[in-house]
């Protein structure tokens, strides 16, 4: 459903066709009989909500069981769990991207100006383990651990504030809750629906308070019996409210989500098993409880060759990460018939397949007023032969481009898209020769000072797309007098380095956003604004936190830029916002802050031919969490 | 020999104090810590914290103090109630998880050293009786290349012949089907499809270096007069030759031992990344890159420990089997 241009209401659209609500047709479709039968569990009517959601099946109804063989490498990718299991915000993004839909919450009204957001939740909706969700476990996360001075703000929660001032939650019942600004906040249900982002959902306050000081004088006593110094490590252990490794890696806390650990990770280290959920709260067109899949089991894989093999076998239903490379794709082309398996499209939604930055806040004042000369950069992009790159390590899909908006899109920049993309060292050469003209002996340009200018580029080795391109660049970039080095390293050191530190002269990397939904949610490489422009760590601070110690006052241009987004934030018209951010992007075109190689060419993910119900073209996202809002709970196999 | 074994036992201790110190700097050498890791993988995602948030993190950690108060802490931990502290990674106390492992890694370590002794002893005998004769010859080959070929290399092309040709599933010690399964015939059966690899993959790189060193030793002393002399009395050649020559030759196997243990849980950690077998390997190696420090400290720490075992067991076998050692 899209925003309209004044206040307006989220329901959902879907009905059951075939059958009524009430009466024993769910029952009999109950994948859990046996277990009714024998007692353990309540009735299917009395564990659903008494307004389900409905969800509509991708192609076809499905038939209850099986179980979904899945594979994650390496220990500390939990943070990809919300992809498969773990996406049940009260609102979430549509299939397709163009807009946010309700999901736990049965309704959400928006006045006028986006300043009073009216939640009501689904009556009879509950915990996996019977127990009910209520408004009790919204006013728990919001007072007890969002405001809570020990718990402290739980993980990133930016959109809760507007105008530097925090929504106000405001419980009316059981079922119904408000959430009012003071200044409009355009934005609040799209970063909701984002992967990861909403915790409202995710504490079930029956549980957690046994942890709670305030709810029990032992906790303290209780966290020091298992080795804890005190309650708040143990409650961040139970909760996993700050880190999403943790929070999966309990199985006793109760979930809503479709599927609930039994075996979580870390709990086993070779497996992970989640088993349906009997008190999920969707329901298929024909009334039938979904998740229709039993459960997924995780193989822990060390490495990533191994699940390469295993997807030959046919081992895997589903993968649409860690195997996906463009060197694999012949590989797993041939293997097809072998393993019963066949591509969908990942769309790409990254500005830029890589960006090269340079440090605009670098320390050593030499450098930092070359990177700052907006000509320098122009040169530096002319430089780049991005057409190779583009044949040699994306066997030739992309197209020369700079971190922008696709076209099509309705906020397309030619100008920020293409400009100074062609490959043209002559030109490069002919600026650099304006700004510094003297060389050396071997035909590197001398700085200010009359030393070689070097940059040195710092990159995570664990990109190896970019160390490819970086063969490629590094030449481009010595054939026009300036001696560009890589150094590659292990992601810790390059994360204390270039995210940590002002101290790099240059790096590379990716992500971001190119499409209209996206790039206002992340404007990266258009405003820095946050930990991720860490190509001007100071500035981004300054947006932020213009008290912090480590904060930079930017140039007049690039904050006036940082208001431009503030302003954004703050605007609840979607038409405005389309106005604005239109506005952002021609000034990003102007200042030209960063330059990148080529638009990311689609990537691809792997699904076994019996399973089904998965969309044949997907956004490749984690504000989308790719399969997330395709809605894995109605995947099936048969 | 009594008394020796207890002052050897009593210098263990200062030996330790020493290991564990350097292992736990070591471990923090490297720039970051765990949290460092955490906040990449979720800045990825875009999910970021405020410099407040990570530092309230840090904190819940117990890593914002200073190195020797987190040394402090461990090793108190340890020494007064056996406690090796929490890894971070994954939430649950160090000992569980090393003894979660133990039992598949010994198997497997020790699987292959059988493999590697029956392999190598009758070859480096044969070599060694039979030098430079054609027999010897095709073994030196052999050896040589399992020597020469990377461990991970092998165990690729052993993971791609067994799915390509006995099309079984690969990596892990039990296809998908019978992981969770109790142990049955058809579950062991399962097993042994799977384990070979990792045994003759482990094990051909070491089978050289010991037919290497057997061959070595035995040439030297099948030209000593004994064997002479045992000839000569017409004692039945299998007799002359592994009664007495073979015996002597045998020390290197023995203090061998001393590096075997703790080897056992390190030494295969690529093979086992490769096929991703479920032993303590792989787990020191991610506590490692992750900076895990508890759970990587306490890896270290016990194959510290289980050397300076090895070393003991290896000085008091040696000498129980050549006399002459007893006296120096």
């Amino acid at each position: 459903m899209m925003l309209s241009r004044r206040g307006f209401l989220l329901t959902s659209a879907a009905t059951i066709s075939t059958v009524t609500l009430a009466g024993p047709v769910f029952a009999q479709a109950d994948p859990l009989l046996s277990k009714v039968d024998d007692g353990s569990l309540p009735a299917l009517n009395d564990r659903l909500p008494k307004n389900p959601l409905v969800v509509t099946p991708t192609d076809r109804i499905g038939t209850h069981g099986g179980t979904w063989n899945h594979a994650l490498v390496g220990g500390g990718s939990l943070v990809m769990l919300v992809r498969y299991q773990g996406y049940e915000p009260l609102v979430r993004f549509n299939p397709d991207w163009t807009g946010v839909e309700p999901n736990v919450a049965e309704s959400v009204e928006v006045n006028d100006d986006a300043t009073v957001y009216s939640f009501k939740l689904r009556e009879g909706m509950k915990w996996s383990d019977g127990e009910p969700y209520t408004t009790e476990d919204v006013r728990f996360w919001y007072e007890d651990m969002f405001q809570d001075e020990d718990v402290g703000a739980t993980r990133a929660q930016g959109y809760w504030s507007s105008g530097g001032k925090l929504g106000k939650l405001d419980i009316v019942d059981d079922y119904n809750f408000r959430v009012v600004f003071d200044v409009p906040n355009g934005f609040f249900l799209q970063n909701m629906a984002r992967g990861s982002q909403d915790s409202t959902t995710r504490v079930p306050s029956h549980y957690l308070k046994q942890f709670h000081i305030k709810y029990n004088s032992e906790a303290d006593a209780l966290a020091k019996s298992q080795g804890l110094d005190n309650w708040v490590a143990l409650f961040h252990r139970e909760s996993g409210i700050m880190e999403e490794n943790v929070y999966y890696q309990n199985s006793k806390r109760p979930t809503i989500e479709a599927w609930a650990f039994s075996t979580a990770p870390g709990e086993d280290t070779e497996r992970a098993i989640a088993e349906r959920n009997p008190y999920y709260f969707k329901v298929d067109t024909e009334g039938k409880q979904l998740p229709y899949f039993d459960r997924i089991v995780y193989q822990m894989v060390g490495d990533p060759e191994v699940l390469l093999l295993k997807t030959l076998q046919g081992e895997i239903d589903f993968m649409g990460l860690y195997i996906n490379t463009p060197s694999n794709k012949p590989v797993l082309f041939d293997g097809k018939d072998n393993g019963n398996y066949d591509f969908f499209t990942m769309k790409e939604t990254a500005a830029n397949a890589m960006v090269f930055m340079l440090n605009l806040n670098h320390t050593d004042p030499v450098k930092h007023e070359l990177f700052n000369n907006r000509d320098f950069r122009v040169a530096m992009s002319h430089a780049v032969d991005r057409q190779s790159m583009i044949d040699a390590v994306f066997v030739g899909q992309g197209k020369p481009a700079q971190p922008s908006i696709l076209e099509g899109d309705p906020l397309h920049n030619p100008v920020l898209s293409y400009q100074y993309t062609e490959y043209d060292p002559d030109k490069a050469n002919a600026i650099l020769d304006g700004i510094l003209p003297e060389k050396d002996s071997e035909g590197f340009r001398l700085d200010k000072n009359g030393n070689r200018l070097t940059i040195v580029f710092e990159i995570d080795q664990a990109r190896s797309t970019f160390l490819d391109m970086f063969e490629l660049a590094l030449p481009n970039f010595q054939a026009v007098g300036i001696d560009a080095q890589m150094r590659t390293m292990d992601r810790s050191l390059w994360e204390t380095r270039v995210r940590g530190g002002r101290e790099f002269d240059a790096s590379a990397h990716r992500f971001g956003a190119n499409n209209s939904i996206g790039a206002m949610l992340d404007p990266r490489y258009f405003v820095p604004y946050s930990r991720n422009g860490f190509f001007a760590s100071g500035w981004s601070l300054y947006f932020s936190n213009p008290e912090n110690e480590n904060a930079i006052e930017p140039p007049a241009d690039v904050k006036a830029q940082q208001d431009r987004y503030k302003k954004l934030l703050a605007t609840a018209d979607p038409a405005d916002q389309a106005e604005i951010m239109k506005e952002i992007l021609q000034v990003a075109a102007e200042q030209f802050l960063v330059f990148g190689v080529t638009l990311p060419p689609d990537g691809y993910g792997i699904v076994k031919n019996d399973m089904h119900n998965v969309m044949p073209s997907m956004t490749n996202s984690f504000a989308w969490p790719t399969p997330g809002p395709a809605r894995p709970e109605q995947f099936f196999k048969g | 020999m009594l008394s020796y074994i207890i002052q050897r036992l009593f210098l263990m201790i200062p030996t330790m104090i020493g290991i564990s110190i350097i292992s736990f700097a070591i471990i923090q050498l490297p720039p970051g810590d765990y949290l460092t890791s955490v906040l990449a993988a979720m800045a990825d995602s875009d999910v970021n914290f405020s410099d407040e948030q990570i530092a309230k993190m840090r904190a819940n950690y117990g890593l914002d103090e200073p190195m020797i108060m987190q040394y402090v802490k461990w090793i108190w931990g340890i020494v007064s109630r056996g406690d090796f502290g929490y890894s971070f990674e994954w939430n649950r106390p160090v000992s569980e998880l090393i003894w979660e492992r133990m039992g598949s890694t010994l198997s497997i370590s020790l699987l292959s050293l059988l493999f590697v002794w029956a392999v190598s002893l009758p070859i480096g005998i044969y070599s060694a009786v039979n030098r430079h004769s054609l027999g010897d010859h095709i073994a030196t080959f052999f050896g040589f290349l399992g020597l020469a070929i990377p461990n991970f290399i092998l165990a690729l092309t052993l993971m791609y012949v067994s799915f390509k040709y006995f099309g079984q599933s690969v990596g892990g010690l039990y296809s998908p089907e019978f992981a969770e399964q109790p142990m049955s015939w058809a579950k062991f059966v399962d097993l042994l499809k799977h384990v070979w690899v990792p045994v003759v993959v482990i094990g051909t790189a070491g089978t050289a270096a010991l037919i290497r060193i057997l061959r070595a030793n035995l040439t030297d002393e099948l030209n000593k007069p004994y064997v002479l002399t045992a000839r000569a009395k017409g004692l039945p050649e299998h007799t002359a030759i592994l009664r007495y020559p073979v015996r002597v030759a045998l020390n290197p196997f023995v203090s061998a031992i001393g590096w075997v243990l703790p080897q056992l849980i390190s030494g295969i950690t690529i093979t086992a990344i490769v096929l991703n077998l479920p032993t303590a390997g792989p787990l020191l190696l991610r506590s490692l890159i992750a900076q895990d420090m508890y759970l990587a400290g306490s890896f270290i720490l016990l194959m510290g420990m289980l050397t300076l075992i090895g070393m003991l067991l290896s000085d008091i076998l040696l000498a129980l089997l050549d006399p002459r050692i007893r006296f120096h």
